[in-house]
């Protein structure tokens, strides 16, 4: 049971609960333990950012989707939901800093004039984000299942406390520190780890080539991927990597555990800047992931598809590189539990209790019990459940951006969204969505992916806001609202900031030719002289 | 295609950034002039 990966693993959980207990010393007041005093630098927002969004599900579950022969269409989602963070800081994240609230669906609350609204977008976010956490959480259990030989339950025992003790103690002051430090560990872990793996698959070069003419996965770095996965033609398994990639670039948009990160930012620059960044972050991390996943089917087909990055740390690497890996999917996981997990203990006092609860010393405490019984809650149904973290990953990811994609939006841009047209968009998008994840669950055959489960919901979910709006118009005290976000701060001028916020803009257009370049010579001249 | 995929894949983030920098100018680039207009 004991061995040094799990030792490694050990220490790496012992430092983030010593971390979270010496932050969460520092708290005065909720405000210190929902938006961290909002004064947080880039570095803690790009930390934040990519730590709460790549989970386990990118580590484990992506990873077991490209080694299953899904190399193009998981490489496509990747690349486009890490774009969404540019586009998601310009439409909507600064203007939901600007509103200066304490939560996302606060946000929604304050912009309708409606606790009707805000209530309804703190209930889709619980829903979803347990869908998150319990994937999260299934992650590290498989992990810890892997390294250590215990039982699936135990570790999934294990997983609970890693991530509910410092996060319920120190907030988001806690988890902003936390997350940053995971993220910097994941992020070398995926740099360190890729030149042991493509060493071991015979260089890179060689590896692409024999992937090319891969006899057990055919296809699998093709264009079209392996035809006897997912869809059986090339068009599509393309099209379910463009329409997926775009529901996760309106998650990474206007989803609650990213665009609650910009609330803590110390100005709408940090939010800005930190977007440019956390997409790089996301895409190098990703890019290099899906790349070791798939030079690991080439050097052993046989494995368990969502454990070959567990197979790969402890067989293709030196340990303590082996150990580093480890570490880092297993912050993955515990850094976006540790933001889901805060989400929720601060939408039930903040969103639904906030009328109970005034005084700000029962207000903590009230969160911290929320948060409490929603970790027990997950715990219990992950310990029933058998882990299954790509699929409910993505249940989660398609729930927000059916719900709130289309309303959080035209919250900031449309004039004609009413109160009634964003309560019914936001419902119906919500049922929508849901309602055939149930229906193609329980169909036997093909589900047609014209029907997806993001596409009802994004559909009706726009017809809700339409007719929503039209059945009560906008009123003079919505207008008004709106108007106010549109409004710059004076502090948000400062000539130096400007220029800076405007020079990643053309580090990024450089980072997007540099990409070009690299999946040319890395990837399709490889392939298609293979 | 696999040509036509780096393409698809370049594509979407040099929009991307091309979008964010107009974005960053047109937001406040004009409040700059602006600004300096008044100072002078």
């Amino acid at each position: 049971m004991i061995n040094i990966y799990f030792i490694g693993v050990v220490i790496s959980l012992l430092v983030y609960l010593l971390v979270g207990i010496f932050v969460g010393r520092k708290i005065k007041n909720v405000n210190d333990y929902y938006v961290a005093g909002r004064n947080a630098p880039t570095i803690l927002i790009v930390g934040s950012l990519v730590a709460s969004f790549l989970s386990t599900g990118a580590f484990l579950g992506d990873t077991g989707e490209v080694y299953s022969g899904f190399f193009v269409p998981i490489v496509i989602v990747g690349v486009m939901q890490a774009t969404g963070y540019l586009w998601g800081s310009c439409l909507f994240g600064r203007y939901v800093r600007r509103s200066e609230v304490l939560t996302v669906p606060e946000y929604f609350g304050k912009r309708f004039k409606s606790d009707k609204i805000r209530k309804l977008a703190a209930f889709t976010t619980i829903i979803a984000v347990c869908a998150y956490m319990l994937s999260a959480m299934q992650g590290i259990s498989t992990l810890m299942t892997n390294i250590t030989g215990l039982s699936y339950r135990a570790c999934v025992l294990i997983a609970w406390v890693s991530f509910t003790l410092f996060t319920i103690y120190s907030g988001s002051m806690g988890v902003l520190l936390t997350d940053t430090i995971m993220f910097l560990l994941f992020l070398c872990a995926a740099v360190i780890a890729v030149p042991f793996i493509a060493h071991n698959a015979g260089g890179w070069f060689n590896a692409v080539h024999n992937l090319a003419n891969s006899v057990t996965s055919p296809g699998i770095i093709s264009w079209h991927s392996n035809l006897d996965y997912m869809y059986p033609t090339g068009a599509g398994n393309i099209s379910w990597a463009l329409i997926y990639g775009v529901v996760w670039a309106i998650v990474v948009m206007v989803s609650p555990w990213q665009t609650s990160r910009y609330l803590m930012a110390k100005n709408e620059h940090t939010v800005m800047r930190s977007a440019v960044w956390a997409s790089m972050g996301v895409m190098l991390t990703t890019i290099l992931l899906y790349f070791s996943a798939a030079f690991v089917q080439s050097i052993n087909p046989d494995l368990v598809a969502a454990e070959c990055m567990i197979w790969a740390a402890q067989n293709l690497m030196p340990t303590i590189v082996g150990v580093v890996l480890l570490a880092g999917i297993l912050a993955a996981g515990v850094s976006s539990a540790s933001t889901f997990l805060s989400l929720i203990g601060f939408s039930l006092t903040n969103d639904f209790m906030r009328h109970t609860v005034d005084d700000d010393k029962k207000r903590l405490r009230v969160s911290r019990l929320g948060m409490l019984i929603a970790s027990l809650v997950i715990l219990a149904i992950a310990y029933i459940n058998p882990p299954q973290i790509f699929i409910i990953m993505y249940f989660g990811g398609t729930v927000i951006a059916s719900s709130w994609g289309p309303v959080a939006l035209a919250s900031i841009w449309s004039k004609k969204l009413s109160k009634t047209g964003a309560f019914m968009g936001m419902l119906l998008g919500f049922l929508g969505c849901v309602i055939v994840k149930i229906v193609s669950g329980l169909y036997s055959g093909d589900w047609p992916i014209y029907l997806d489960s993001f596409i009802i919901g994004i559909i009706m979910g726009i017809i809700g806001m339409v007719i929503g709006s039209i059945i009560k118009p906008v009123t003079e005290q919505e207008k008004n609202e709106r108007e106010k976000l549109f409004v710059i701060p004076e502090n948000e001028l400062e000539k130096s900031e400007i220029i800076k916020t405007e020079r990643t803009g053309y580090y990024y257009i450089a980072f997007g030719v540099i990409v070009f370049l690299f999946f040319m010579i890395a990837w399709a001249l490889p392939v298609l002289h293979g | 295609m696999e040509m036509a995929i780096c393409v698809l894949i370049a594509g979407i983030v040099f929009s991307s950034g091309c979008f964010y920098t107009l974005f960053v100018k047109n937001e406040f680039g004009k409040k700059i002039s602006g600004k300096e207009k008044i100072k002078k």
